[in-house]
């Protein structure tokens, strides 16, 4: 983030625009919406700021350094470049933030692209890159979101300490906001009146304490631990399931293969455990993460343990589900794109191919403690294959395969950080896998597909083989 | 988020059918389509995704059902995008995966538009997700493997690899196949796949309707001869090293379930999809 968006509080505060012409009109529009003072220096007084009256105070004259004195924020609007510039100096002289008029560089702050359903505002700003495209993006947010929305917030913030008294526990107060704003995005609650959004709220209230108290009879904390699968990278490609819990959980357990893109869609204050293996940590066993899961559910968390992919392809989420039932932690399962998925298809690689694979299969490169993988009676003519976890095993995987009558010039595709930022695509023919590897130095996190789809990648290298398509296209044609 | 360009055409994977697995990519792409052309696997909530103004017109292929000619989706694909407007192809699953996907492709490739794959959530993870059954495991489970019951002609593929579907320390998934599955099944156990191999018949993943058979091979090979409630909802057959089946879930199969030419009773329900305890067999 190259500039930090803060909300400023200006109950009581001064804020001064120096000029009087379309700038400073548009800017004093703005400013009228806060409760801020405002004042106006301009030469030629209320001339020009006669729509003003009542509640700018004008200064006639032009703009004097002492102008600034008590001053929280100041705009330099003179449409005069000098001015302007003579304004920002003085305003940084005095230590008071200037903004200055379609002139970024002088800017200590930024006034974004405006949502205003007050009390709630969203705030838009390319800082100075494209504001055209800010102002698109605002409007179709203001097209999205309902006019109701700031009474919906007026109505919650109304409730806070009748539901403090309710429910004294932070997480059970987290639950019930996130259960009764379930239905904000429908019209539904918009739709109440004030009194029967009061009367909605006491209602989940008494509700939720109820449970409480249930599960505390029970003796049941009322945690749970969701198995969520995080997909490749690209955060996009979660799941709206994926995206829900993360913003609902209290604790996210995730290791190294989870991208830092992917928390960053997650509820900023939960807490996050890294449980991968790091540099200068001693790394996490899994009994000692399913320990973590345990606990964590049992005093009463939601608990989202994030797993690349889809948690149930190479993920050991296995393990994981059956000692946390044995524990009697409620689990759920919330299915992911997995890795062979998204790398396929940012490559544009269908896996399956009615004429050319009528199978796939995903295997795993390295078995931990139970030995070489076999590549012997994997390959064949219409099948697929993604090996996930390949990196460090291509050469037995080529030679395997080869030597259990796999072409020679079968087409590979390494697809190494698929989806994620700095994504690389490298292609060639099963005998090379493993030069390919080698010469590309190919890391982890990388997926191999192998069979004659690959060669429908968007970038197959046209004279590496012949199109596969050359039947179909003319049959099109 | 990239700007797709004008006169595109994203192929979006749907998921196996609750709107809540669509992921936000695909969320994205339907609110900005100007045309979305869906399978009846992948309509209902997910559609209420586009634009009011948007066209949306069903390309039905469904199990049973005469469906529109490849030719005339491929055709209205382009019609809609040479007409400069965002097409979205919404296809059920992932629609890299059986989502026959070559044939509009080459089409619209030929027309020298631009296009995208859109993943997503492929049925046997949401089938695996809901009962709680790894697809992979450690030892046991060393690699999953999905096939199709259903060819170009709608029989069971004549290039299956036996040798390969039998393997015990495999999972196999069959999309599609639940109308070959006796024919498959008898194949694979006279490969030597033992007939008491633990099975999951998955119906509806995912949607109101979801329905989850835990069974063995042997079992499920009879019990597909009588036609289903609904011979049009999807189905997906698991079998092979379904590792956890004793472990998480609710009512593990017994290793000589007596044969029965009715389905077996459900094991696990919608809404039921926690795994509630352990029952270590
Ligand atoms: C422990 S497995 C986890 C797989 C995950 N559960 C899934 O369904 O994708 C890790 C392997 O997945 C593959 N993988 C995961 N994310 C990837 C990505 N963004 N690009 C390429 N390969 C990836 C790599 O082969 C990596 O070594």
């Amino acid at each position: 983030m190259r500039t930090l968006p803060i909300n400023v509080r200006l109950d009581g505060r001064t804020v001064l625009v120096v000029g009087d012409g379309e700038a400073a009109h548009a800017k004093l529009r703005l400013l009228a919406k806060t409760p801020a003072r405002l004042r106006v220096v301009a030469p030629d007084g209320w001339a020009g700021l006669g729509d003003w009256r009542g509640r700018v105070e004008v200064t006639a004259r032009a703009f004097e350094p002492a102008d600034l004195a008590g001053v929280a924020l100041v705009y330099a609007a003179t449409e005069d470049a000098a001015a302007d510039t003579a304004v920002a100096s003085a305003a940084r002289a005095a230590g008071v933030p200037v903004n200055v008029v379609d002139r970024p560089a002088l800017c200590d702050f930024i006034t974004p692209a405006i949502v205003d359903r007050d009390p709630l505002s969203i705030a838009i700003c390319t800082n100075g890159g494209a504001p055209v495209l800010g102002r698109r993006l605002r409007a179709r947010i203001e097209a999205w979101l309902p006019q109701g929305f700031g009474r919906l917030v007026d109505n919650a913030a109304g409730f806070r300490d009748r539901l403090k008294a309710v429910l004294p526990e932070g997480a059970d107060r987290r639950r019930f906001w996130d259960r009764f704003f379930d239905g904000a995005a429908g019209d539904d609650l918009l739709a109440l009146s004030d009194d029967a959004l009061g009367a909605r709220l006491e209602r989940l209230a008494q509700t939720a304490a109820a449970e409480r108290d249930q599960g505390k009879a029970a003796g049941e904390a009322g945690g749970e631990v969701l198995l969520v699968g995080a997909g490749p990278g690209d955060p996009e490609l979660l799941t709206l399931k994926a995206h829900r819990a993360l913003q609902q959980a209290d604790v996210i357990v995730y290791d190294r293969l989870v991208s830092e893109d992917v928390l960053d869609y997650a509820r900023r204050d939960a807490r996050f455990v890294h449980v991968g293996k790091r540099a200068g940590h001693p790394s996490w066993g899994q009994a000692a993460i399913n320990d973590l899961l345990i606990r964590e559910a049992r005093a009463g968390n939601r608990v989202v343990r994030l797993k690349s992919g889809d948690p149930f392809v190479f993920g050991r989420a296995g393990e994981e589900v059956e000692d946390l039932t044995a524990a009697g932690v409620a689990v759920s399962v919330v299915p992911g794109v997995t890795a062979a998925a998204g790398c396929a298809a940012h490559s544009l690689i269908p896996l399956t191919h009615r004429d050319h694979a009528s199978a796939v299969t995903l295997v795993t490169g390295q078995l931990k403690g139970g030995g070489a993988q076999s590549w012997r009676g994997l390959y064949g003519p219409g099948r697929t294959l993604a090996v996930y976890m390949g990196v460090t095993t291509a050469r037995d995987i080529a030679q395997g395969l080869t030597g259990d009558g796999a072409p020679a010039d079968l087409p590979v595709a390494i697809i190494e950080r698929g989806t994620q930022a700095g994504e690389r695509r490298v292609y060639g023919r099963l005998v090379d896998l493993p030069d390919l590897v080698a010469v590309h130095a190919i890391e982890s996190p990388a997926m191999i597909v192998i069979g004659e789809v690959a060669r429908l990648a968007r970038d197959w290298p046209a004279e590496a083989l012949a199109p596969l398509f050359a039947d179909a296209e003319s049959r099109a044609g | 988020m990239t700007d797709t360009p004008s006169g595109f055409v994203s192929f979006v994977s749907a998921g196996p059918g609750d709107p809540g697995l669509l992921t936000l990519h695909a969320v994205d792409r339907l609110k900005r389509a100007d045309a979305v052309l869906f399978d009846d696997l992948a309509s209902g909530p997910i559609l209420a995704h586009a634009r009011a103004d948007a066209d949306l017109i069903g390309v039905g292929k469904r199990a049973g059902r005469p469906s529109p000619r490849q030719d005339h989706i491929s055709r209205l694909l382009i019609d809609y995008a040479e007409r400069g407007l965002r097409v979205v192809r919404l296809k059920a699953g992932d629609a890299g995966l059986f989502g026959r996907l070559e044939e509009e492709i080459v089409a619209v490739r030929g027309a020298g538009l631009g296009y995208e794959i859109v993943p997503g959530v492929t049925a046997a993870c949401a089938a695996a997700a809901a009962a709680g059954l790894p697809l992979t495991r450690r030892l046991t489970a060393r690699r999953v493997q999905f096939v199709t019951g259903h060819d170009a002609r709608g029989d069971l593929p004549d290039d299956l690899d036996l040798a390969a579907l039998a393997d015990r320390h495999a999972t196999t998934v069959v999309y599609m196949g639940r109308r070959t599955f006796s024919r498959l099944a008898e194949a694979l156990m006279a490969q030597g796949l033992p007939g008491d191999t633990p099975a999951l018949l998955a119906e509806a993943v995912s949607t109101p309707a979801e329905h989850l058979t835990r069974t063995t091979v042997h079992e499920l090979a009879l019990a597909v001869a009588t036609p289903p409630a609904d011979p049009a909802a999807p189905a997906l057959i698991l079998f092979g090293a379904l590792a956890a089946a004793e472990a998480v879930g609710d009512h593990p199969v017994p290793a000589t379930a007596p044969a029965s030419a009715h389905p077996p009773a459900p094991d696990v329900r919608p809404g039921d999809r926690r795994c509630r305890e352990t029952r270590h067999g």
